[in-house]
Order: C-alpha cells, then sequence, then structure tokens
C-alpha cells in the first residue's frame, strides 16, 4: 500500500479531523519518557471474534489498554474554540493481556498441541505487535493460569490448559459480578426511568442474574466455543435465544442445551451430571422450576434492538 | 482492506505538559463542520445555570435556535481527557508509524441533549462509568485470593 | 415602561405590569388585548393588555388612542405616556416573549405553532390581570388567525367572561387600542435597545425593522452569519428567512428529529454498513456495551 498515513475510506470521510477525544488512565501519560517513547496504539486480535481492535500500550510495554467509543449518531464536540465533527468518545482502559495470550495458546493448542516457548506461541504476522505482549508485566506471572509449564534448559515450555482457564476465567467471572454490584449495573430486564433506582431494588436481580451478565461480559475477551464451555462450567441454565440469526456462525441457540465443539464438551458433561444435582444455589434452584419464557421475551428484545439500531 | 498492516499511532507525551486545558461540550447533534467555531463570543455567554457548575448541575443553553439541556460530567478519578491530533509534520519518523500529540486536555465535559438533561439512564452517563468497570474486573479482592 | 427586568436576560420571557388601579379592583373592566411584533424575524413578540372600568372607556376615546399601526413612533410614545397618565383608572400589563423562546418553542421536539403560542400568551395575560385583582367583566381580543374558534377557546377558558375576538379589533375598540401602543412602544424599544448576549465584535447594529423585506434587515442577516452558530439570539431562527440563509450558507446540522432524514439516514446507515464491515461484527456485542453506545475499535 503506498500511502501508509491514509485511514480506511469511507467512514473516515467523516472524521477526516485527525483529532480524537480521549479518557485514559493518568498511568498512561506519566510512565517515564524517553525521546521517541510512548505510549503506543496498535492493532491486535480481539480474542473474541480473533479480528482486529484497538489497543494501546502504556510507554514501557508493561501494561495493555483496550480502546473503545463511546459512539452516538447525533453527536458532534465543541473543544475549546473550534467544532469537531466526530462525536465520539474514545475510552482507553485496561485490560488483562492474559485474554489476549489465551487467544494464541488456545490456537496453537489446537494447531500444534504441544508445549512451545511463549515468543513462538505469539507469532502473527498480520498482527506483528502481538509480540509486544510478551513484555506486559502481568503475563510471566500469570501465564500459570491457563497453561502448563515445563522447564528445560532454561527455557520455559507452555501448552494451554482448558481446565485451568475456566478455574482462572471463573475468578474473572466473581471477581465481575463484584464490580457490577459495587457499581450498582443494572443487570436483570433493561428498565428506562427517568429517575435512577437502583438496579437491585428495581430488579430484584438474582445472584443468577448477575453470573450470567458477567459471563456475558467476560465472553467479550475471550473465542466463541471456550464462552459456551465457560458457560456450562458455571452451570448457567440455557436462555432461549429467538431463531432471528442465521444459524450458522452464531452462537448455539435454540432449545437444545449448547454442544460446545472440540474437546471442550468431554469433562465438562460429565462434570455437569456429577456436581449438578447436590451443587446448585438455591437461586439456581429456584431458576430452574421457573418459566423461563419471560427470559426469552427479554433476550429476544435485546437482540431485535440490535438489530434496529444497526 | 489494508487491515492490520495499519501502521501503529505513536502518542507524543512531550506534547501533554504544554497542552492547553480546555472546555468540551458535547452536542444533541450532527455539525457538518470541522474547524474554528466563535464557541466563547457565541455558545458560553448563552449558557444558563450555576456560575461554575459542580458535577451533576444541569444547564440550559440554545444552539441554532433548539433549546439544549446539560450537565457536566466528570473524567473519572484517576484518569485524563485528552484530545489526541494527528502530528502531519514528522519527516524524521518510520514510516511504519504515526505519530498523534495531545492538543489539549480536559477534565469535565458538558454533555447536551435536546431539550431534556442528561440522567442516569443515559448513554453517555452510563458509558462514563465504564474504565471504573473495567479497572474493578482487573482487581483481586483480598478475601478471594486464598481459594485459588 | 422600564424594560430593564427584561434587558437583563433577554433570551427569556418577561412579565411587566402596571400597578392596578384601585378602581379597577371594584368597577367591571373592559380589557383590550393585542400583540405586536409577531412579522418580524428579529426580537421579541409582545403581548399587551391594556383595562380600565367599562363605565370610563369614554375617557380612554377622548386620549385620542388609535390603532398603533396608523401612528408614528413618536405618537405612539406619546400617547403611551398620557395611559401612563391615566394611571387613576387604566392599567396594562406586557408579556414580552423573547426571539430565543420563540426560536426554541416553534423548532421543539413537538412543535409548538405561532398561533397556539399566541393564544397561550393571551390566556396567561388576562389570568395575571385577573390574579391582580382585575375585575374583569369583558374581553376584546384582536386576532390574525381565524376569530371564531379563537373565541370559542377564550370563552371556554374564562366563562365568567364576554369575549369578542375580532379581527382589526385594535382599530375598532379604544381598549384594544390602548393594548397595541403598550405592546408596539415595549418592542419598539426592546429591538432598538437589544443588548446582544453573544460578542458579535464590529458587527453593525443597523437591522433596520426587522420585517423579512426590509432591506437593512436583509442586509444585516447577510452580514451577521455565523458559519458553525448562524445568528444571536436576537434572531428567530424558525423564521424561513433565516432558515432560508442558514442552510444555503452555514454548516448543515442534523438532529435526530430533523424532517429530512429518511433519505440522510438510508444513506448514513448504507455508509454504516460499509464502515463496520472491516469490524468485527459476527458476535453482537454484549448488552453492558451496548447499552452504552460502547463499540469496539480499529483504528485512530
Amino acid at each position: 500500500m503506498p500511502n501508509k498515513r491514509q485511514r480506511p475510506a469511507g467512514p473516515a470521510s467523516k472524521r477526516d479531523s485527525g483529532q480524537w477525544v480521549m479518557v485514559a488512565p493518568v498511568s498512561v501519560t506519566d510512565l517515564p519518557r524517553k525521546p521517541g517513547n510512548g505510549p503506543l496504539f496498535t492493532r491486535l486480535r480481539n480474542p473474541s471474534t480473533g479480528q482486529a481492535a484497538l489497543y494501546l500500550f502504556s510507554s514501557d510495554a508493561r501494561q495493555l489498554f483496550e480502546v473503545k467509543a463511546f459512539h452516538e449518531e447525533y453527536r458532534s464536540w465543541f473543544i475549546g474554540q473550534a467544532v469537531q465533527q466526530d462525536g465520539r468518545l474514545f475510552f482507553a482502559t485496561p485490560v488483562d493481556p492474559l485474554f489476549l495470550v489465551l487467544f494464541y495458546l488456545a490456537k496453537a493448542e489446537k494447531e500444534q498441541g504441544k508445549f512451545q516457548p511463549l515468543d513462538q506461541i505469539l507469532v502473527d504476522a498480520e498482527f506483528s505487535s502481538c509480540t509486544m505482549l510478551l513484555r506486559c508485566t502481568n503475563i510471566s506471572k500469570s501465564i500459570h493460569h491457563i497453561a502448563e509449564e515445563k522447564e528445560t534448559g532454561g527455557r520455559k515450555f507452555y501448552k494451554y490448559n482448558e481446565e485451568k482457564t475456566l478455574k482462572w476465567l471463573t475468578k474473572k467471572v466473581n471477581q465481575t459480578v463484584n464490580v457490577l454490584k459495587d457499581h450498582d449495573v443494572s443487570v436483570g430486564a433493561k428498565v428506562k426511568s427517568a429517575t435512577f433506582i437502583s438496579s437491585k431494588q428495581l430488579t430484584g436481580a438474582t445472584e443468577e442474574d448477575y453470573i450470567r451478565y458477567a459471563h456475558g461480559l467476560i465472553s467479550e475477551y475471550i473465542p466463541e466455543e471456550l464462552s459456551s464451555a465457560l458457560a456450562k462450567y458455571l452451570r448457567l441454565p440455557e436462555v432461549a435465544v429467538p431463531p432471528t440469526e442465521p444459524p450458522s456462525k452464531k452462537r448455539k441457540t435454540s432449545d437444545g442445551p449448547v454442544e460446545a465443539e472440540e474437546d471442550y464438551t468431554k469433562f465438562n458433561t460429565v462434570d455437569l451430571k456429577s456436581k449438578k444435582a447436590n451443587k446448585m444455589s438455591a437461586a439456581q434452584k429456584a431458576l430452574a422450576k421457573v418459566d423461563k419464557s419471560g427470559m426469552k421475551a427479554i433476550s429476544s428484545f435485546f437482540s431485535s434492538k440490535t438489530k434496529t439500531t444497526k | 482492506m489494508a487491515g492490520a498492516s495499519q501502521p501503529p499511532v505513536r502518542l507524543a507525551l512531550d506534547s501533554l505538559p504544554g497542552a492547553p486545558r480546555e472546555q468540551l461540550h458535547l452536542l444533541p447533534c450532527v455539525v457538518q463542520h470541522d474547524g474554528g467555531a466563535s464557541v466563547q463570543r457565541y455558545f458560553s455567554p448563552a449558557i444558563r445555570g450555576p456560575q461554575e457548575p459542580q458535577p451533576g448541575d444541569e444547564s440550559t443553553v440554545s444552539f441554532r435556535g433548539r433549546m439544549l439541556k446539560g450537565k457536566q460530567v466528570l473524567v473519572p478519578e484517576g484518569y485524563l481527557g485528552l484530545v489526541l491530533e494527528e502530528e502531519e509534520e514528522a519527516p524524521y519518523l518510520s514510516p511504519e508509524e504515526r505519530n498523534v500529540r495531545v492538543k489539549s486536555t480536559f477534565e469535565s465535559i458538558t454533555a447536551w441533549n435536546l431539550e431534556r438533561a442528561p440522567n442516569g439512564s443515559d448513554e453517555i452517563l452510563m458509558a462514563f462509568s465504564w474504565p471504573k468497570i473495567a479497572e474493578g474486573r482487573m482487581k483481586t479482592k483480598v478475601g478471594k485470593k486464598s481459594s485459588s | 415602561m422600564d424594560l430593564g427586568a427584561f434587558e437583563r436576560d433577554n433570551s427569556v420571557n418577561c412579565l411587566l405590569d402596571s400597578a392596578v388601579p384601585s378602581v379597577c379592583r371594584t368597577e367591571p373592566c373592559s380589557l383590550g388585548i393585542d400583540e405586536a411584533g409577531r412579522g418580524p424575524v428579529l426580537g421579541p413578540m409582545v403581548y399587551g393588555i391594556c383595562y380600565c372600568p367599562v363605565a370610563r372607556q369614554r375617557d380612554l376615546e377622548t386620549l385620542k388612542v388609535a390603532d398603533s399601526k396608523t401612528l408614528t413612533e413618536a405618537q405612539r410614545e406619546q400617547l403611551f405616556e398620557q395611559l401612563n397618565e391615566a394611571n387613576d383608572f387604566v392599567g396594562w400589563a406586557l408579556h414580552i416573549l423573547s426571539p430565543n423562546f420563540i426560536s426554541t418553542s416553534m423548532q421543539q421536539r413537538a412543535k409548538y405553532n405561532l398561533n397556539a403560542l399566541s393564544h397561550d400568551t393571551a390566556i396567561g395575560l388576562i389570568q395575571h390581570a385577573l390574579d391582580s385583582g382585575v375585575q374583569v367583566a369583558e374581553v376584546f381580543v384582536d386576532t390574525v388567525g381565524p376569530a371564531e374558534k379563537y373565541q370559542e377557546k377564550l370563552k371556554l377558558q374564562f366563562p365568567g367572561l364576554e369575549v369578542t375576538v375580532r379581527a382589526k379589533a385594535d382599530s375598532l375598540f379604544p381598549i384594544v387600542s390602548a393594548a397595541s401602543i403598550c405592546a408596539k412602544v415595549a418592542r419598539d424599544r426592546a429591538v432598538k435597545n437589544w443588548k446582544f448576549l453573544e460578542d458579535l465584535e464590529d458587527a453593525s447594529s443597523d437591522y433596520g425593522s426587522g420585517y423579512p423585506n426590509d432591506p437593512k434587515t436583509k442586509e444585516w442577516l447577510a452580514q451577521t452569519l455565523d458559519p458553525v452558530f448562524g445568528y444571536p439570539q436576537f434572531v428567530r431562527f424558525s423564521w424561513s428567512t433565516a432558515q432560508t440563509i442558514l442552510e444555503s450558507k452555514a454548516a448543515p446540522v442534523r438532529w435526530d428529529d430533523s424532517e429530512d432524514d429518511s433519505s440522510q439516514k438510508s444513506a448514513q446507515s448504507l455508509l454504516c454498513f460499509f464502515a463496520r464491515k472491516d469490524a468485527p461484527a459476527e458476535r453482537p456485542l454484549h448488552r453492558y456495551f451496548h447499552e452504552r453506545k460502547l463499540e469496539a475499535v480499529t483504528s485512530l
């Protein structure tokens, strides 16, 4: 490509101000400043979709941030004594780099299925910046959460381990549940009200609602089949999703239990059968008895909304 | 499309100390224009509300003969508002990298809606809680550590 | 008449009134209503009421009040002074509708048209007189719209009053002429001494009468245009005169309820469709992000 500075045509034409409004952690800006060495925005694989997404590395590449944008159609900015047509507001927020490593580990497991050094696992011709993940502080300390480790000749080798991963993800889900509660995030049926009432009081959200919601949030950071495996691991009851989406390539839905692909199913199904009966929480039991048609209505409400706003 | 091969973008931090703090207004409309605007002459003097608005305070203004109601929203604690700008003249840089610099900073914005001030169930106000959720997710609660 | 209250913040409406003559609290009164400044693209619209005891209308006629439009500005000022001197039996009240109020009302999501606005303001002024203790018995109203419907509306609102709505009432009933003079004097003064809350720098203040066909007004509108903000609040943005200039000369502004949206929207969504093509779209975003309009970003 000859013009390297060009942004993609089409949408960029309305955003050609060459200017972005962003909210970023202070820590992004106050790290050691070597000349020419500043935080770096770069594209990496979104571990949930495998497709390109924008991330931000701190100056020393020890911290990773994901970049999202608040984007409403009818928004523009006044910035000081200027107007900017692009009314998006970008947020750079910390993300656990292990999620991105997990994507490559699981891929390597599928393709090679053997122990490998991390620098051989994190190889991606399309996203060369992914080697920067090796420099993130967290990785060496936390890789054992998702992989088995072997050391030979002073070199460390890793192999994806799903059971470890599911345990680690469960912790992530629990942490997320806590955050959702702390911040009063409405996890039940969506209620738009002028006066903002605590979602807990409003919807009587159950533990189950929180877990499902947190699972959904975590699923934004893991491959689809792992998301299904995690749902089973968490013993989340199925929720019917309306058949509006094309059947292929979408999340497995409809009435039957999720049939996760590959070998994920094996220990999960065993796990399910042996533990389900006695380890269900009170809330889960209550839920198992409840008519789930209401849930269906709720979920269809959201998915249809997604459609119309596109 | 050139997808992944887009060059990474380096943020030139040396531009931060000199960057002025500016007032940001998020409008409920698309102004199809990029460039100078006499905000200080036309818009600021028309704002009605508290002299020095505190977070959550509502104000009123009109723009192009339409009534706007707004609310002051603070950038979350531990975060900084940055207006980034493409650095065009940087010939010494490798063509593999683009450069942006900090043009200005902000600590709050005023989010304006048409005729009705933003409230807690408005997307813009809810979006501002995202950094805290993202962060909280990363932290392990002390009590939970022993379980692993 | 002291317009100070309005001039302190001319972006909002203002109610001004004289003291109620004591005789008006005890004797049945006749009340006239008229408006000034309905047509101009600039400045406020003023509603005026004037009242006096039914039995003293003769005295009003001796003041030789006549339709304000047939008088010169100087004559109106003089007659207004005479009305004020007759404060032992004549009272008045004015409601100044700021141009900003007119613009924002007419361009509201739920549109508020000028007739409805007129009617509501008139009703408000009658009520104000009643609330102030004026023994209103009969009401005479000048109207530009259909008189009968308006009369019905007022009768419904004030069943105890004798209501007469008539086109050109200001030339038929002295009490309406008096109201007309009060309104016109206020409107003239407000326009003449308009204090721009905006900083217009070296813009000319020679804006003429404010009527769209006044050459001075036309020239001022052409010269004062700001490409982003359009005009100061002095201009009624809801007037087609202003809208036409804005559409051709100022930066386009689109609102979520813009009328001509259907065409733009489809073009827009087509653009979005192509734009999103390189963005991950296979897995729908979790509702947390969807409800916050937070989307994935692929490039700066």
